[in-house]
């Protein structure tokens, strides 16, 4: 299975990419998924991590449906995992 | 010129106040220094806050807002003038002639600094004069002189005449001929930033004012200039970290694409919540497409504003365009126009004329709907064209046919359509509801239905809260009203200090540092428990003037389109009218209010608004 990351505005400036594709067996924690693609990108890793949390500003999203941040949160092995910044306002 | 006559002060003057502020009368002919006690000051701050008690102390609640007795403020703050960063703002706050509750705005730049100067704290203004003028304020001297062929010129038409006419010192708020004409949400403009919403521009036109210049020589001491200046330091390297590289980097705009992938961007006047094209206009896009620049307001170090090139111009920065989320959700997906040299065609309109982006495009789009549903007889005017928004922003400025209509907002168009339209006009208490969908961002609806100046993303706050994991953005619950109360708080404090709402993630602890600034700044020992309180009594005055303008309990309620059924494109996205008419309750018992909104006496007291006006 696949999770796909799809990242927006910084996140994807960083990364240079909309999407990256996570192969994954099972269920990954949000922490584990978010340090391997620290490793992928180490520009984004750089600005936009904190160890394996995403720093203050920045929030993840699963499937457009539930916002998460606890590294521990296990994310499905078909989600999509948005990536994002917190603040919405315009 | 106009005779200023100056009242005694004879309290003391906390350092980053001139403790004072102006009165000008446009009917007599007279200006009045009248003294601010430190009371006052400490309790309402400075921008909204203190503007919001000047307007409750200069005139009746019921007034009509276009009538020459209603008041205008402009309020300063204390942190005008200093060093840290974000802090060069003012604000207006007077009756909305939109939505007829409490309009406060907020806007950027020199007017602030030039305006501190002038040694008061705020002006306002009431009367009319006697022909279209400009009002100059320079160093406290008062006088009106004719406006000539500025009245029937754009807004930066107008402050470059002026500018070329009086000098660079001189700091101008103007309006456009939206204003002159009175369109209920005509902006006042100044560098090219806007007091946006509810119409102050069509209040300042009514008075026959094309602008208010100001000038001066005179500065506040700070209490402990030192250490601010060490604190200014610090704020602005915090400012310029990851919290707020989405706004140096791509600006608001950006929130486009997340918002479509969310179903939360509002299409076709609330038909769906994402927009096929959304990608031609995101600045992901349009960055690679055409040139682009970055300003920044006087005395920012985030600068957020992004301008990109309309296509024919030339290379200059007059060529460019202010490109806002506000502005590309109002003029494109929500009218359906995906060209991005049509949205930015129509944004340089509207900054040109001084037409509130939101207001303007929610009032159109709502045309449109109604024209594809036959309630309305203008062919023309369809989803999708973009000659048809550019026609009808023209029609809007020269109040010209159905632009006449147009010129009063929503609200005013769908009670001449009947019930039906009203139940599809996109608004809450007249204003325009901003760009997310209220389904998709259910504790946002409740903030945009609560707030006193109506539809407000930038009042309630209440977005960040369906962008974190602490509420459920599909699903409403009483748990969420408490969070509402808080970004609420947030703001006022934010908007009362001032200080740019995008510095909020580059703070750690908004109540702590606030109270630091203001320690620093006028010498108050003040804790974040204060603050607290500041923000709530400001909250509730507002209320109050609302409810003395004639607020009933109904007006706190989005449209029947939004409650029931879910988002075409997102079966989750259901707002129950159960669960949002339990969260209003809710939220007013947070507030301390009855359970209807309204405002006991003891609360009054409670809060220290009982010498806030009675009428
Ligand atoms: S962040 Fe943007 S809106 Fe805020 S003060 Fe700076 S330039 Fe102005």
């Amino acid at each position: 299975m696949v999770i796909r990351v799809e990242f927006f505005g910084i996140a994807r400036r960083r990364t240079q990419t909309a999407t990256a594709l996570v192969p994954a067996e099972g269920p990954v924690a949000l922490g584990t998924l978010l340090s391997q693609l620290g490793q992928q990108f180490p520009e984004w890793a750089a600005e936009c991590l904190d160890g394996d949390r995403l720093r203050h500003g920045y929030i993840a999203n699963v499937d457009g449906r539930r916002f998460v941040s606890d590294p521990h949160e296990l994310i499905d092995d078909n989600a999509a995992l948005l990536v994002m910044s917190a603040d919405a306002g315009g | 010129m106009i005779d200023t006559v100056s009242q005694p002060h004879d309290g003391p003057v906390p350092a980053g106040y001139h403790g004072r502020y102006l009165s000008v009368d446009l009917d007599r002919g007279r200006g009045v220094t009248r003294p601010l006690r430190e009371d006052v000051l400490r309790r309402f701050l400075g921008g909204s806050g203190l503007g919001t008690w000047l307007l409750c102390q200069a005139g009746h609640a019921a007034t009509d807002p276009l009538a020459p007795a209603a008041p205008l403020v402009f309020a300063l703050s204390p942190l005008v003038g200093s060093p840290l960063t974000t802090s060069a703002k003012f604000a207006l706050v007077a009756k909305s002639p939109l939505t007829h509750r409490i309009n406060d705005s907020l806007v950027s730049s020199g007017f602030a600094l030039a305006a501190k100067k002038c040694g008061c704290d705020a002006l306002v203004i009431q009367g009319r004069a006697a022909e279209p003028s400009i009002l100059v304020i320079d160093d406290g001297q008062v006088r009106l002189q004719p406006a000539g062929d500025l009245w029937g010129r754009t807004c930066p038409e107008t402050e470059q005449a002026l500018r070329e006419q009086f000098g660079p010192e001189y700091q101008a708020a103007v309006i456009g001929p939206a204003g002159e004409r009175l369109v209920s949400y005509a902006t006042v403009s100044h560098a090219g930033r806007h007091a946006g919403r509810g119409g102050h521009g069509a209040v300042l036109g009514s008075k026959n004012l094309k602008a208010v210049l100001v000038r001066g020589t005179q500065r506040c001491a700070w209490a402990s200039p030192g250490e601010l200046a060490e604190l200014a330091r610090a704020l602005a390297a915090r400012s310029l970290g990851p919290a707020t590289a989405k706004y140096r980097e791509l600006g608001t705009a950006t929130n486009l694409l997340v918002l479509d992938r969310l179903h939360a961007l509002p299409t076709r006047n609330f038909q769906s919540g994402s927009f096929g094209d959304v990608a031609r206009l995101a600045p992901e896009s349009l960055d690679g497409q055409r040139s682009h620049v970055r300003a920044s307001c006087v005395a920012c170090t985030i600068g957020c504003e992004h301008r990109y090139q309309l296509r024919n111009g030339g290379s200059s920065a007059g060529d460019h365009v202010r490109v806002e989320y506000e502005n590309l959700f109002a003029l494109g997906a929500l009218c359906g126009i995906s060209d991005p040299d049509t949205v930015l065609h129509a944004c340089r309109q509207c900054d040109d004329w001084g037409l509130d982006t939101i207001s303007a495009g929610g009032t159109i789009a709502f045309a449109m709907e109604c024209v594809e549903r036959g309630w309305l007889d203008a062919p023309w005017l369809r989803f999708g064209s973009g000659s048809a928004l550019l026609t009808a922003l023209a029609k809007i400025v020269r109040r010209d046919g159905l632009g006449d209509a147009l010129a009063r907002g929503s609200r005013d168009l769908a009670r001449s359509l009947g019930a039906k339209a009203l139940a599809i006009a996109p608004q809450v208490k007249g204003l325009e509801l901003p760009g997310y969908e209220p389904r998709a961002m259910q504790t946002l609806a409740l903030g945009l239905a609560v707030g006193t100046r109506g539809a407000d993303h930038n009042r309630s706050g209440a977005a960040e809260v369906d962008f974190s994991e602490y509420a459920n953005r599909r699903g409403l619950t009483t748990a969420a009203a408490a969070r509402a109360v808080e970004s609420e708080d947030r703001s006022a404090l934010l908007d009362s200090l001032i200080l740019c709402r995008f510095l909020r993630h580059a703070l750690d602890d908004l109540h702590a540092d606030a109270a630091r600034m203001l320690r620093l700044v006028t010498g108050w020992d003040m804790s974040p428990d204060e603050l607290r309180q500041t923000a709530r009594r400001i909250i509730t005055l507002k209320k109050l003037y609302n409810i003395r303008a004639g607020w009933t309990p109904d007006e706190d309620q989005l449209p029947d389109r939004f409650f029931d059924q879910p988002l075409p494109d997102d079966p989750h996205a259901c707002l129950a009218r159960d669960a949002f008419t339990a969260a209003v309750r809710a939220y007013n018992a947070a507030r301390g209010w009855t359970e209807s909104g309204l405002v006991d006496p003891q609360l009054c007291s409670q809060l220290g608004l009982l010498d806030c006006g009675s009428q």
